[in-house]
């Protein structure tokens, strides 16, 4: 009697050594000749002190048993078909599938229109910034035009006071500034041609 | 159900753990038996943060633990044998909640630094007051006969539960060999278990 309780004892001990992940070869050999159901049980009770320690007061009893019969009968169960010849390998290979493969084979037509959602707005902010590049450009060639309404802080010589020689070379500087914008637009926009024959035709006062 | 966020020193990841796979690999269907028990209650109470009903869990549990065993012969010890058993059950959790048409969460839980939640604490079936109440003494009871406990037992139990320290950790700390540790752990769990033992009986 005595030497049974101390089997069970030394036992129990190698479980709690597993338990704690420091079971040695002759722990293992020994919890493999014990009950499973049994050992099952200690774990539970091994797990309770574990989780109460922790401030933890979620418990319930009894779970332990029966999800290790269930996969040990799940197991069993298998181990007999894979002896058939028509088991599948496939299916003894992979482990588990991705999420996204593991639906049924009916259309998912919520990934379907996501899909769609996502190409149209790549396609809308495209299109945005396209007209983003073309609005600056524009915007450049208002600049010049604002030139004609200065704000009232600007202190601006009337036209008719300006000597003709000055107007003449101011003219000029401001052409050569137009034609290197238009050109240097025209290089990197296909429309910047427009700006470009604007400024070719730009009067120039005689 | 207030959530209560605690960190559980996670098992040690030893040579025992490739030991059992081993023999798993060689045949040996008990050794699949002792990974069950295991880590049968970490696998649970990860796969009730996906799938909150209890007897669903259960089934998810059951089919991770079956593919695990079906795809052991490719674990060749790269990872810890939990990291993979993880992933195995996070994906089974996945796949059960698309095929019934639910949408998985956005993010996985966490293996690194892992913030447990209880077991059963997120399986909605689980909080009747009559559980919440066997719960409650369970846990008076449990701190009860811990601090009953002789202070070499407690100590070396506290030791390993609330710091997580190694046996040989704790052999250091307390001046004595590894086998004392092991044997005063044990005794410990013993001491407690024979306590809650009734109230284990009647929550059955």
């Amino acid at each position: 009697m005595a030497a049974l309780n101390e089997n069970a004892s030394e036992m129990l001990t190698s479980l709690s050594a597993m338990f704690d992940g420091e079971a040695s070869e002759r722990d293992i050999e020994r919890l493999l000749q014990a009950d499973s159901a049994e050992l099952s049980r200690q774990v539970e009770s091994f797990h309770l002190i574990q989780q109460t320690l922790h401030k933890d007061s979620a418990v319930t009893l009894g779970l332990a048993d029966s999800l290790l019969l269930r996969v040990r009968a799940e197991i069993d169960k298998e181990d007999l078909q894979v002896k058939q010849p028509n088991t599948s390998l496939e299916e003894k290979v992979l482990p588990f599938v991705l999420p996204e493969k593991a639906t049924s084979s009916r259309p998912n037509w919520r990934v379907m229109l996501s899909g769609v959602a996502v190409a149209a707005s790549v396609s809308f902010v495209v299109i945005l910034g396209g007209n983003g590049l073309l609005t600056s450009d524009t915007a450049q060639t208002n600049v010049v035009a604002e030139v004609r309404t200065p704000s009232p802080n600007m202190i601006v010589t009337p036209l008719a006071q300006l000597d003709k020689d000055t107007l003449q070379a101011d003219n000029i500087r401001l052409q050569h500034y137009l034609r290197q914008h238009a050109e240097q637009a025209a290089m990197t926009v296909g429309q910047g041609m427009i700006p470009m024959a604007r400024v070719v035709s730009y009067p120039v006062k005689e | 159900m207030n959530t209560v966020l605690y960190e559980v020193p996670m098992p040690h990841e030893t040579s025992s753990d490739q030991a059992l796979v081993e023999k798993v690999q060689q045949g040996d269907k008990r050794a699949f038996d002792l990974l069950v028990i295991k880590y049968q209650y970490k696998v649970i109470g990860l796969i009730g943060r996906y799938v909150q009903d209890r007897s669903e869990a259960l089934d998810v549990a059951q089919e991770s633990f079956i593919k695990a065993y079906r795809a052991i012969e490719s674990f060749r010890g790269e990872s810890a044998f939990y990291t993979w058993l993880y992933r195995i059950a996070v994906n089974t959790a996945k796949n059960y909640l698309v095929s019934r048409s639910r949408r998985p969460p956005e993010s996985d839980v966490e293996l690194d630094n892992e913030e447990v939640f209880s077991v059963y604490e997120s399986l909605a079936d689980i909080d009747t007051p009559e559980a919440k109440l066997n719960s409650d003494r369970l846990e008076k009871e449990i701190h009860y006969a811990i601090q009953q406990l002789p202070e070499e037992l407690r100590s070396a139990l506290t030791l390993r539960e609330f710091d997580g320290l190694s046996y040989e950790d704790i052999s250091l700390i307390m001046e004595c060999p590894v086998g004392t540790v092991r044997s005063r752990i044990f005794r410990a769990r013993e001491a407690v278990e024979k306590h809650i033992h009734p109230l284990m009986d009647t929550g059955e």
